[in-house]
């Protein structure tokens, strides 16, 4: 699954640095550079390297370069490159990496962090997104039409704010955890909402198989949103849009929050509760699976003494996460006895 | 990929000296140009991938009138440093040309005018490539139709699910409506070629099919498609209006739920299906089902692409947009209105209320 994929790295920089970028980068696993000169006293570099490799490039270039005046990298897709590469390959300088330059199986923070952000933010696309996936998702459901349901769940965007506070975490980036929660709470609340009027207005059966399935949480659910919130990480951190839409339908937010509003609407309360206990659980394993993910494929901000604070962070959250899990656990168990 | 490289080759004539100046109203986030051997003048701008229609718009009056002139769109993953909201800066003084210029956009596009959304060249790009009657373009639909009509008969979601996002049929939808609000001809005729062509194949396909298979019309898969009410149009409607934002953002993965919610193929082939082994009355409902996601679909899609203010630029295709639009407009909303009084029809008035 990991066939090599690559990038192509611009950055534009003063004139007078280009020893000093060669230098930098002999120790690199580069497959090719060369440079051109710009207008206005700018030099420009082109450097194609594989994917995994990009980051620790990125990372060096950035902390040597990023003070100099006019200084910006770009990193652009690349389809393919003749002569073919090999995998194994260590870049054309033959030169063995050093130590921080061990590749790892993901796109860099950077790319992350721009593909992230742009699913995050409280967007006035966005809500109308949650408003009609809402709709989507309540009329698939009172119709127990499986197909439109899984609709819903793909066109839903509430994935996106819930990687964001993960991502935010592990790099201590608070203006990103604010704008997340803000998608979140936004969105959950709009969705109950519309589901809440549409369940006050049309009576429906609840014992509808495509809602009974979605007023009961089993361990088994629990174990669902875990192996899928760990998928949809991976699949966030290797760039396979593909494999989201897989992990979107396996461990959906929509459908039981949906459920939930349906039945709070139309005063089945018991089931109700149900429905929202399911929400919450997804909710939480996502975070949390989220957070392990980012933890374990060592995302973590550049500066060091950043990262520190972002380790401590990221266990707190760890923590807190595991915490809520637990309690939804007992409440599940309480509730089934009631 | 909230970000775009723009790439523009601008022949010698027409290079000029303050081009950091004229592109300072435009939230560049960075710029730099190069000249390639025969003078021609390379000009790189990093851009958020939503304002780029502005600059487009600016570098296409400048510069398409002499011969070499080229733009090239290239998707970023990502720029270092990671980019402030720029401030816009306005210059005091402008040279009287730039004014020209800005204000001829300014006329047609205002700066608050204009929509945080993909460069209407990139969407037109996207669209246009999946609007085209071409060999594979047949051999999905034959394929999906198929898969569709096999998942129907065994009462497998997963296998409709299947045909729903193999099915080419929703792209040439949204290149008719985006046809309708640019003005261009063109790509509408190919659009409704390329519709006709996959409607028709996928139908034909599927009355062989239900000729030669026995069809039980109480098949839960195949009965969910003979039955329509007014939340169809609901669903419809709202998945077509996510449809075409898709298209607008550059979101691939939403494409997908919105091909599954408001899928054309399986009622289609259902419709198909029923109609080839001789059951007219259900068949009815799977053809109004169908018809229905299809009018919807394109009534969305012209809705979304105006509120989106997707419009040409170039003033003999303003006219002709506003004209095919308040016709399309007509046509879908009348059409709408008799397929509604068709559900009302079907299901009984007071029945209509359940969805």
């Amino acid at each position: 699954m990991f066939q090599v994929t690559l990038r192509l790295i611009e950055m534009v920089i003063p004139q007078g640095y280009q020893k000093e970028v060669l230098e930098l980068l002999q120790k690199c696993n580069i497959i090719e550079i060369f440079d051109l000169k710009a207008g206005n006293d700018l030099i420009l570099f082109k450097v194609l390297l594989t994917t995994e490799d990009s980051e620790s490039t990125l990372d060096k270039l950035e902390k040597r370069f990023s003070h100099l005046n006019g200084f910006r990298i770009l990193i652009l897709p690349v389809q393919a490159s003749i002569p073919r590469i090999n995998e194994t390959s260590n870049g054309e300088n033959g030169l063995s990496p050093d130590e921080e330059s061990v590749a790892a199986e993901r796109i860099s923070r950077e790319e992350l962090y721009t593909n992230v952000l742009a699913v995050s933010k409280p967007t006035k696309i966005y809500l109308l997104m949650t408003i009609l996936s809402s709709l989507v998702a309540s009329i698939g459901v009172l119709n127990n039409n499986v197909a439109v349901i899984i609709g819903a769940m793909v066109i839903a965007p509430l994935l996106g704010p819930n990687m964001g506070l993960s991502l935010a975490t592990v790099l201590k980036d608070s203006d990103l955890a604010r704008i997340s929660i803000k998608s979140i709470v936004a969105g959950v609340g709009i969705s109950i909402i519309i589901s809440v009027i549409i369940g006050v207005l049309v009576t429906f059966d609840p014992s509808i198989p495509a809602i009974a399935l979605r007023t009961d949480v089993a361990l088994a659910g629990i174990f669902l949103a875990f192996a899928s919130g760990i998928a949809g990480s991976i699949a966030f951190t290797t760039d396979v849009s593909s494999a989201l839409i897989g992990v979107m339908v396996a461990v959906a937010l929509l459908p039981p929050l949906s459920v939930f509003g349906l039945l709070l609407g139309s005063g089945h309360y018991y089931l109700a509760t149900g429905a929202f206990l399911l929400f919450l659980v997804n909710l939480v394993c996502i975070n949390l699976s989220g957070l392990i993910t980012f933890y374990v494929q060592r995302i973590k901000p550049l500066k060091t003494w950043d990262a520190f604070k972002a380790y401590k962070i990221t266990y707190l959250a760890m923590g807190i996460w595991t915490f809520i899990l637990i309690i939804l656990l007992v409440l599940i168990q309480i509730r089934k006895i009631i | 990929m909230a970000y775009r490289l723009i790439i523009a080759t601008i022949p010698q004539e027409k290079r000029r000296d303050n081009i950091d100046e004229l592109l300072e109203r435009y939230e560049v986030l960075s710029m730099w140009y190069g000249d390639s051997s025969d003078g021609q003048m390379i000009l790189n701008i990093l851009i958020r991938r939503e304002k780029t229609e502005a600059i487009l718009n600016l570098l296409q009056e400048h510069c398409s009138d002499v011969g070499g002139f080229r733009v090239i769109l290239v998707p970023v993953e990502a720029s270092i440093p990671i980019p402030e909201v720029p401030v816009r800066i306005l210059p005091e003084e402008q040279e009287e040309e730039d004014t020209l210029i800005l204000e001829g956009l300014v006329d047609r596009l205002g700066s608050k005018e204009l929509v945080d959304r993909l460069s209407r060249q990139e969407i037109y790009a996207d669209i246009s490539d999946i609007s085209r009657v071409s060999n594979v373009y047949i051999v999905m639909i034959i394929l999906s139709s198929l898969v569709a009509a096999i998942g129907v008969l065994n009462n497998n979601v997963a296998v409709i699910i299947g045909a729903m996002v193999i099915a080419p049929l929703f792209g040439p939808n949204i290149a008719l409506s985006l046809a309708t609000v640019l003005g261009d001809m063109d790509l509408a005729i190919n659009a409704l070629k390329t519709n006709l062509t996959g409607i028709s194949t996928a139908l034909a396909i599927s009355v062989v099919l239900g000729f030669f298979s026995e069809v039980d019309p109480t098949i839960p898969e195949l009965f969910l498609r003979t039955n329509v009410g007014l939340g169809s149009v609901t669903l419809a409607l709202s998945s077509g209006i996510v449809g075409a934002l898709a298209f607008t953002r550059g979101f691939r993965t939403t494409l997908v739920g919105v091909m599954v919610a408001v899928a054309l193929l399986p009622p289609l082939v259902t419709f198909g299906l029923l109609l080839g082994s001789g059951n007219f009355y259900p068949a009815s409902g799977a053809l109004l089902l169908f018809l229905v996601n299809l009018v919807c679909i394109n009534l969305a899609g012209v809705i979304t692409f105006i509120t989106q203010r997707i419009h040409p630029i170039l003033p003999e295709k303003v006219g002709k947009a506003k004209k095919m639009i308040n016709m399309a407009l007509i046509i879908w909303i009348f059409l709408l209105a008799v397929f509604v009084i068709l559900i009302f029809q079907r299901r009984g008035v007071f029945d209509v209320v359940r969805l």
